[in-house]
């Protein structure tokens, strides 16, 4: 319970941390959202720093800091000055919809990852896996870019997937029933896009484990003791594998958030990458803080749950 | 040989460890320390080489109860476990000079060379990994770096152990070479109460923290 | 009687260097057979290489190993996981590193047992906690447990002295004893210790270079030496005179990459004739079912 309690406290410590530095650089950096209508010769310097002063933008420091903090622990984020309304509510569906694809891409691709880097491990030095191995290679080489570029015009192509978006129109009239269809195709492809992306490095990291833990004298000696080849692999030798694949499973869930950005913005899905392009484009600092801290938050919730899983499942950590 | 002991132990008493430990030791002599895992033996040790501090009593070293720590040196069982396997001969054996502070590093390599043939080794292999050498060219590595500061007093905890019984002989008979040249005085942990009888001058048994025979060996 | 386990000119090479050469020995049922070797001979390859546990693309095995009728470095994975653990145990060397550090003790017994379908097996004297939670001794017990979980009846056990101290050798010496004469298990221990394969052995192939190089019963082989090898290792452990040092074999044992034909040991030894170097000598029978692979003894 002690090391549950000292990882929050950690956790918490890098938060605050985080929120501090990053309020910090969109302070420091030169110009904000105001800049772009400075240059406008339409507004005169006046009415623009009027606007400012309304805004709050010439308290001190410590006093916006404290007011978007208080505005963040409420559900709000502060204000978006693009959208004229608290960020809030604005991110809510984004993430919702962001949250939807990677989770989905995520536990795709590890559940084909971990067989498949299972089946090569067992499979050393022979061809069949040699050949996978390759393909693996190739898809790592493939830039995301041209991936969901590809997935683009295969839908153009086949017209079976639709060009972005989360619904069709007429959603709500729909069944239940085709209302989870229509997601479902609308998912596929960025789903996949994603998927295929994050698969050979996944693969890659549980074949490396698990050839490792083969090659250890606790395997050959459960082979000596008779522990047929396929029980061995799975009872014996995965689970003494699985602590480095554990971080990496936590690592994943770190970065839901962040994964997914440049597919969302190519194949239009309306999750926060298209949202959070936009708010950088803008200078809204609202908006880019907040995505900020949703994205630090989940990655330092991810560590942790690696950490509590390492410690629930290792009990060579629990010692200590 | 000196009247005076070298080693001087009285009353050492560690918790779950050892209790009420008094013993001399004789300069040159070399000490077998035997007795069941748990006896205390590897604790004593520990406290003579300055690892642990003993809740009460005191050790004195030629009349002295603090000396350098250098003085006293401790080899293990297991060479690899003290050798860092990719630091190279050399490296291993200056290191002490190194921390010190003394010499330079010409000085300490020629220190290192003589040290590794007066072990046994050739100056040559300097150069080469700690992992490139066999179990027991190792533990010659481990007896030249213990050399390296000139102690008095060497403790080798099960270090001959591991070995196999030619080398093992070799070994033995270069620790009792060095203990003619240099004057050193051994303590000895081992189960091995063959060897024990082999090497050593007298015998301590130890049991459940205290020592309950001396004899010689 | 055909013996339990019989051995035939075994060879093992591992990238061009001979490991193991024309090791031919019998094991017969209830028996102790000691493996008597330093560093380097070999001794661990050997107790791998009987179940043929040894990968291929880099070993090159030949020989037989004859088992229950069958060869067993003929046969496949399938056919040879009934009898790894089930008719043939193997101890390893160190119980630290053969146990799976995520199991626990019992379930690791557990699981060798129900490898080969066999009831719930004896499980050993220890808690049911992960390995490094158990001393040495005590994760020795597990190792110990695992071996007999099938009432094997042949039990390798390589070097299970070593690691652990007298006590607790006095008393895994005594659990094989009682085995061997309770449930008629024989074993082949590997030791560097003489005392210890006196007490327990009935018969002890000494190893020096991949091969056999004396053979008998251990009372008289290590008390009676007669190759220049033997001779020499017991020597190491005579006493020495006051002031004087121990007897030790000039020289070191071959690398893998260094041997030649002829006898290995010609090198070191004192009483080398030339034609020790020239070929391999046979093994020249003594009596007391003893034998000597040395020109010496050539009638």
């Amino acid at each position: 319970m002690k090391y549950v309690g000292r990882r929050l406290l950690h956790s918490v410590l890098i938060l605050v941390g985080v929120s501090l530095l990053s309020f910090l650089f969109a302070d420091l950096a030169p110009g904000d959202f105001y800049s772009a209508l400075r240059a406008d010769p339409r507004m005169s310097p006046q009415a623009v720093e009027a606007m400012r002063q309304r805004a709050g933008a010439n308290k001190s420091f410590p006093a916006r800091y404290g007011e978007w903090a208080a505005s963040s622990l409420h559900g709000d984020f502060g204000y978006s000055l693009a959208f004229n309304a608290p960020v809030g509510p604005l991110l809510w569906p984004r993430l919702g919809a962001t949250l939807l694809l990677t989770s989905t891409a995520t536990l795709l691709a590890w559940l084909v990852a971990l067989p498949l880097g299972v089946w090569q491990a067992s499979r050393r030095n022979r061809w069949s896996s040699r050949a996978v191995q390759l393909v693996l290679t190739f898809l790592l080489a493939i830039p995301d870019l041209l991936l969901a570029l590809g997935a683009l015009v295969l839908a153009v192509e086949s017209g079976l997937f639709p060009l972005g978006g989360i619904v069709s129109r007429g959603f709500s009239e729909m069944s239940t029933a085709a209302q989870v269809r229509d997601v479902v195709r609308h998912m596929a492809l960025p789903v996949s896009v994603l998927a295929l992306g994050m698969l050979p490095v996944l693969a890659r990291h549980v074949r490396v484990a698990m050839a490792e833990a083969m090659d250890a004298p606790f395997a050959l000696s459960a082979r000596a003791n008779g522990i047929p080849p396929w029980r061995l692999l799975l009872r014996h030798v995965l689970p003494a594998a699985m602590h480095p694949l554990i971080a990496l499973f936590g690592f994943s869930l770190g970065t839901l958030l962040s994964a997914s950005l440049l597919v969302e913005v190519i194949m239009g899905w309306p999750g926060l990458g298209p949202l959070f392009l936009e708010a950088v484009t803008a200078r809204d600092f609202g908006v880019v803080l907040a995505v900020v801290m949703l994205s630090t938050t989940l990655l330092v919730l991810g560590n942790l749950t690696a950490d509590l899983l390492l410690y629930r499942t290792d009990p060579r950590i629990r010692a200590k | 040989m000196s009247a005076e002991p070298l080693l001087q132990v009285r009353g050492l008493t560690k918790t779950y460890g050892i209790r009420d430990v008094s013993l001399d030791v004789a300069a040159g002599a070399t000490l077998a320390l035997i007795g069941p895992s748990g006896a205390g033996k590897s604790t004593l040790a520990r406290c003579l080489a300055g690892f642990d501090r003993a809740d009460s009593g005191e050790i004195l070293l030629e009349g002295r109860t603090q000396w350098p720590r250098q003085e006293v040196q401790m080899i293990l069982q297991q060479p690899a476990a003290s050798l860092n396997p990719r630091f190279t001969a050399g490296e291993i054996i200056a290191e002490p000079l190194l921390i010190q502070r003394q010499g330079n590093a010409s000085s300490r390599s020629a220190r290192a060379r003589e040290l590794m043939a007066s072990v046994g080794l050739d100056p040559k292999a300097a150069g080469a990994p700690a992992r490139a050498f066999s179990g027991g060219e190792r533990q010659r590595l481990a007896i030249a770096r213990a050399l390296t500061l000139e102690p008095k007093l060497l403790i080798l905890d099960e270090s001959l152990a591991s070995l196999d019984l030619s080398v093992q002989a070799q070994i033995a008979n270069l620790l009792l070479d060095l203990q003619e040249q240099r004057g050193l005085t051994y303590i000895l942990i081992s189960h091995d109460l063959s060897l024990v009888g082999r090497i050593a001058s007298e015998v301590v048994v130890m049991d459940r923290g205290t020592i309950v025979e001396r004899r010689p060996a | 009687m055909p013996a339990l386990l019989q051995v035939r000119n075994l060879n093992v090479a591992l990238n061009n260097s001979a490991v193991l050469s024309g090791v031919s020995f019998d094991l017969q049922a209830g028996s102790v057979t000691g493996l008597f070797g330093e560093s380097g001979c070999g001794k661990t390859t050997l107790a791998q290489a009987l179940l043929n546990l040894l990968p291929r693309p880099p070993y090159r095995v030949e020989g037989t190993v004859e088992f229950d009728g069958r060869n067993l470095l003929a046969l496949g994975e399938r056919e040879l996981q009934p009898i790894r653990g089930g008719r043939i145990s193997l101890m390893f060397q160190d119980p630290l590193l053969a146990l799976n550090p995520v199991m626990r003790a019992h379930t690791q017994v557990r699981e060798v047992a129900r490898a080969h379908n066999a009831v719930e097996p004896p499980l050993p004297d220890v808690r049911d906690a992960y390995p490094h939670q158990l001393s040495g001794g005590e994760r020795q017990r597990v190792a110990l447990s695992q071996a007999l979980a099938c009432n094997p009846a042949l039990v390798i056990a390589d070097e299970p002295f070593t690691a652990i101290d007298p006590a607790r050798a006095g008393e895994l010496a005594r659990s094989f004893r009682e085995r061997q004469r309770t449930m008629g298990t024989a074993f082949m221990v590997i030791a560097h210790d003489p005392a210890v394969l006196e007490a327990l052995a009935g018969t002890v192939l000494v190893m020096y270079a991949g091969g056999i190089v004396e053979r008998g019963d251990p009372r008289q082989v290590f008390r009676d030496p007669r190759h220049p090898y033997t001779r020499g290792l017991m020597q190491c452990l005579q006493p020495r005179a006051p002031g004087g040092r121990l007897y030790s074999i000039p020289g070191n044992p071959p690398g893998l990459a260094a041997r030649f034909p002829g006898c290995a040991f010609e090198p070191r030894c004192a009483d080398r004739m030339d034609a020790c170097a020239a070929a391999l000598p046979a093994e020249f029978p003594l009596p007391d079912s003893r034998s000597v692979r040395c020109l010496k003894y050539e009638r």
